[in-house]
């Protein structure tokens, strides 16, 4: 026991040293997790809902101004407070409110709103004259004269309009119906709770959830391709107007016979034997893949509210539901702003460009704080099969369902829907599509609740948005 | 004025934290027994800077209320004559362990009172109380050593305390904590701490045998079995820790860490299955935001509030801390880091390492096994405690509901902390002392040598002088001297009592 007398103190120093350095690391990772969680989610944390701090600051900070990208006042804070909304009802939905808890970009936006960046001395001045700061101010990127041009397009009708720049990703219109105008949202908050039935506070471009119809034949075209790469020349089907398999039967709308349709005819013609014989040919598991890279049942890149868009396709599903499932119809569930990221990436070379809404944020005084750079998300297909897709999608205009758009000043492409969405064979009405067709600039995507076909409703709706854009 | 109030303000209780911490760190490698007398003043120096912004701001921005005028500048005077009393007391005081308790006192105090005023006030009574202990108990520094042949009485008294609260406790916010006796509340646990540390450290101090090894497992187990049956995990968590932290010290086998890791992973699990408070703990931990407004709220609040802050706060009455509920007791993390910023509040923590460090250099030089195995323990007990409580809070383990040692609300956690870290500094007190009588008496007897070994010399002269024989060669020479500079027992540093009372 003498040898471990003298060394025992040795042996401790060691020991010691040991137990220094266990807790010294333990304590710097908490350390640094608790700043760097603290700092890279204090904008999701801010937002959060249960989170009080949102009336806390709006005591002290004068609530930023929203303008749109032309300069003009989205929302802003009038001399006595409140918030303002100069075009009423126009970006009801987009722009949303401040008030009830808020919605849309006041909502997502509100940080940056309720904080205020402008220099120490202001600050001093503001406290001397006894007024709140002003926050920050954000530009969007929404084009006054198109989300004009779209609500007017909309008419009475409920539905949703969403138009998207091409190469950036930028949301440059974004309407949903009905409407409501958010300067009253506080007093008319009961009515829309309890008493309304139609959802007016839903944001159908982003939260509606409709049957695609014969605007997911894009999404059958695509697995297709990828499947049969020479489908473009080779594919050749003879239309009778309806079309059986195992005692499961479909027919084209108005019971039309298309005839002999090679692919672009069977597109343009959005003839429902044909690809519910596609649907049938194709590899269930691909195709799950296929759906899987094109955002069906998973996460959209969008920073504000969405739903999800459902799609039930398995390896063992019945005849019957792969029909359903491949015109667009049955279960299948789908947002417009779904369909336009869809219809934007064929139009970008397969890459999508992830759509946002703030392009910019200044002080008060107009210095630039940040701004936003457009984002690739990925890409949803092959650009060969993108470039396939856009000729399908301009025959569309020049020979199938969507004529209106035909000899206009720019050259559109698209794609029209019809969905059921009852048994009373009552549709919505879709159109997807993009132009100038050779170079795509913009996307549009409309959708009328409950009006029957694409061609007689949707179609001119954008049409009005693309005339807005380019005849001016 | 508000813009200068609240602006300036964050800056210079940030800047103020951060020089304080800065020097603590500088003052760490100084050798022990000597105070640096310009970084305990640097030190101070911030600290004082601290409380009169602090004061100020609290008085202007919560109400111009002259009380808290006087109640800081009264608490900011007393701290003051504490370190200065403490010091003119004794010598060989650690000064800096006195600062940085002061410092933790203050900051704890200055965050209470910003949310309740009231409860700051009883807090302050409650660690005058303490620090008048820290002042006085080193008086008792001689009979200290008594103590460690009371560890069967501590471990008894300790299984007994938290027994009869998991048996007749009034539960607070869901868990079996509080005992009242005769109006006073308080929590048993905290003061069971102080009882665990007595029992291990005393019965490590002598030889530990394989026989001792068992018979503490089984009393440490106990106690933690009945803590988790309380449903005071984070205080079960951290006597767990404590145990196999001083086994491993007292025994020199790394094994032991290793084994107490793993029971310690399949013991959480088997109570994650046979406890249903413990599952929910879990669950809330892994997805509060599912439960916000139910049993995910506080920590989902406390997220809040820590992000709402930024880097330098929001300022003293500018955040909402007191939405969290319980934040003065379970949330003061969360609070200073919401309204002092988050350098503020890494800067706590970094200071709570430093007195973590701090104390373990202390013991190490003990070569009294008690005394090293106690500031040891005491030691380990602050920083895991630390861990728990900031860790809880920013969701990195799950919530458990422990005080961030002298800074939350608490009268039974001050006290207990204040008393352990008083036995501290008074056995580094009694160590210092003893040095110096050691040194001193090495002295005399060095000089008694060399007065011997002139005389000898001398008388050896006049012999050779006389005789004119041969002088005696070098080496016979030192082995009568019996010391000679060499003398490792010399040497700085060196082990210097003790020897003669560690017995194997």
């Amino acid at each position: 026991m003498s040898s471990d007398l003298s060394n025992e103190k040795k042996h401790a120093r060691g020991q010691i040293i040991v137990v220094m350095v266990i807790f010294f690391l333990l304590m710097v990772t908490v350390t640094a997790w608790a700043a760097y969680y603290a700092i890279a989610n204090r904008v999701e944390l801010f937002n959060n809902d249960s989170n009080p701090r949102e009336t806390l600051l709006a005591e002290r900070i004068d609530r930023g101004t929203i303008y749109a990208a032309d300069g003009s006042v989205l929302a802003e804070n009038d001399e006595s407070g409140n918030r303002v909304y100069p075009y009423g009802n126009v970006f009801a939905h987009v722009v949303g409110y401040s008030a009830m808890g808020g919605s849309g970009i006041e909502e997502y936006s509100k940080y940056d709103l309720l904080h205020s960046n402008i220099p120490f001395m202001e600050k001093v001045e503001c406290d001397k004259q006894g007024v709140k700061y002003p926050g920050d101010n954000i530009t969007t990127t929404l084009v006054p004269k198109l989300q004009q041009a779209a609500y007017d397009a909309m008419g009475y009708y409920d539905g949703a309009i969403i138009v998207t720049e091409v190469r950036t990703g930028k949301i440059l219109a974004m309407v949903s119906k009905p409407d409501y105008d958010p300067a009253y949202i506080a007093r008319d908050w009961d009515f829309y709770l309890n008493e309304d039935d139609k959802g007016t506070l839903v944001n159908r471009a982003t939260q509606g959830q409709y049957p695609p119809g014969s605007t997911f034949k894009i999404v059958d075209v695509v697995e297709l391709l990828q499947e049969h790469p020479d489908a473009d020349t080779t594919y050749h089907f003879s239309c009778s107007g309806s079309f059986s398999q195992d005692g499961e039967s479909i027919t084209c709308y108005d019971h039309d016979v298309h005839g002999e349709e090679d692919l672009t005819a069977a597109f343009a013609n959005s003839c429902n034997s044909a690809f519910a014989s596609i649907g049938l040919s194709l590899d269930r598991r691909e195709y799950m893949a296929t759906l899987k890279r094109l955002m069906f049942n998973g996460k959209l890149p969008y920073d504000l509210p969405y739903n999800t868009s459902k799609l039930n396709l398995t390896t063992d599903i019945s005849t019957r539901e792969m029909i359903q499932v491949s015109i667009g119809q049955g279960t299948t569930q789908m947002s417009p702003l779904h369909l336009n990221m869809i219809t934007s990436a064929v139009a970008n070379h397969g890459v999508l460009m992830k759509p946002y809404l703030v392009d910019h944020r200044t002080d008060a005084d107009g210095r630039l704080l940040e701004v936003r750079q457009p984002e690739e998300y990925g890409e949803l297909m092959s650009s060969e099969i993108a470039a396939k897709l856009r000729t399908y999608m301009r025959a569309v205009i020049t020979d199938g369902t969507a004529t209106v758009l035909r000899g206009q000043s720019y050259n559109a492409a698209g794609k029209t829907g019809s969905a059921e969405f009852n048994d009373e064979l009552n549709s919505h009405s879709w159109f997807t599509g993009f132009a100038p067709a050779e170079d795509p600039k913009i996307c549009v995507t409309c959708i009328i609740e409950g009006q029957g076909t694409g061609s007689r409703f949707a179609v001119p709706a954008a049409k009005v948005v693309f005339d807005a854009y380019f005849n001016d | 004025m508000q813009a200068y109030v609240v602006s300036y303000s964050k800056y210079i209780i940030a800047a103020a934290l951060a020089v304080y911490t800065l020097t603590a760190y500088f003052a760490l490698p100084v050798r022990r027994g000597r105070n640096p007398f310009f970084l305990l003043f640097m030190q101070r120096f911030s600290w004082a800077v601290f409380m009169v912004n602090a004061t100020l701001t609290l008085w202007k921005l919560g109400g111009e209320d002259s009380t808290i005028l006087l109640s800081g500048a009264l608490c900011t005077l007393a701290f003051l004559a504490f370190m200065l009393l403490f010091q003119t007391f004794y010598a060989k005081a650690h000064v800096m362990l006195f600062n940085n308790i002061c410092m933790m006192l203050s900051l704890g105090l200055v965050i209470i009172a910003r949310i309740n005023f009231a409860k700051a006030q009883k807090q302050f009574i409650i660690a005058c109380a303490g620090l008048v202990f820290i002042l006085f108990f080193p008086v008792l520094r001689k009979q200290l050593e008594f103590l460690r042949h009371l560890w069967p009485i501590c471990a008894a008294a300790g299984l007994a305390l938290i027994g009869i609260v998991l048996l007749s406790g009034r539960s607070v916010n869901g868990a079996n904590l509080m005992l009242t006796l005769k109006g006073f509340t308080f929590q048993p646990s905290e003061l069971v701490k102080i009882l665990f540390l007595l029992f291990l450290a005393g019965a490590f101090a002598k030889e530990v045998t394989g026989f001792k090894v068992f018979l503490t497992f089984v009393i440490a187990m106990a106690h933690v079995g009945i803590l988790v049956l309380s449903s005071d995990l984070g205080s079960a968590m951290i006597f767990y820790v404590v145990y196999f932290m001083m086994l491993y010290i007292a025994t020199g086998r790394f094994r032991y860490l290793t084994w107490g890791a793993l029971m310690g992973a399949v013991g959480a699990v088997a109570c994650y299955f046979l406890f249903a408070h413990l599952r929910v703990r879990v669950d809330m931990w892994l997805d509060p935001w599912t439960y916000i407004n139910d049993g995910g709220y506080q920590i989902t609040q406390a997220l809040f509030a820590i992000s709402f802050g930024g880097l330098f706060g929001a300022g003293l009455y500018q955040g909402m801390p007191s939405r969290i509920p319980f934040v003065e007791s379970d949330f003061i993390f969360a609070a200073i880091a919401e309204e002092m910023g988050l350098v503020t509040a890494v800067c706590l923590v970094l200071l709570c390492l430093n007195i973590f460090i701090d104390i373990l250099v202390l013991s190490e030089q003990y070569s009294n096994r008690f005394f090293r195995m106690f500031t040891f323990g005491t030691g380990v007990m602050y920083i895991f405690q630390t861990f728990v409580t900031v860790a809880g809070e920013t969701k990195f383990i799950p919530l458990t509901g422990v005080t961030l040692p002298l800074v939350s609300y608490g009268g039974t956690s001050v006290l207990s902390t204040l008393i352990l870290f008083g036995i501290v500094s008074a056995i580094f007190i009694l160590h210092g002392e003893r040095e110096e009588a050691f040194r001193l008496r090495m002295e005399e007897e060095r000089t008694e040598a060399l007065r011997r070994e002139n005389t000898r010399r001398r008388a050896l002269q006049e012999d050779r002088d006389v005789k004119r024989a041969p002088a005696p060669g070098r080496k016979k020479k030192r082995k009568d001297s019996g010391y000679t500079m060499d003398d490792p027992r010399f040497q700085p540093g060196a082990s210097i009592f003790g020897d003669d009372e560690v017995r194997f």
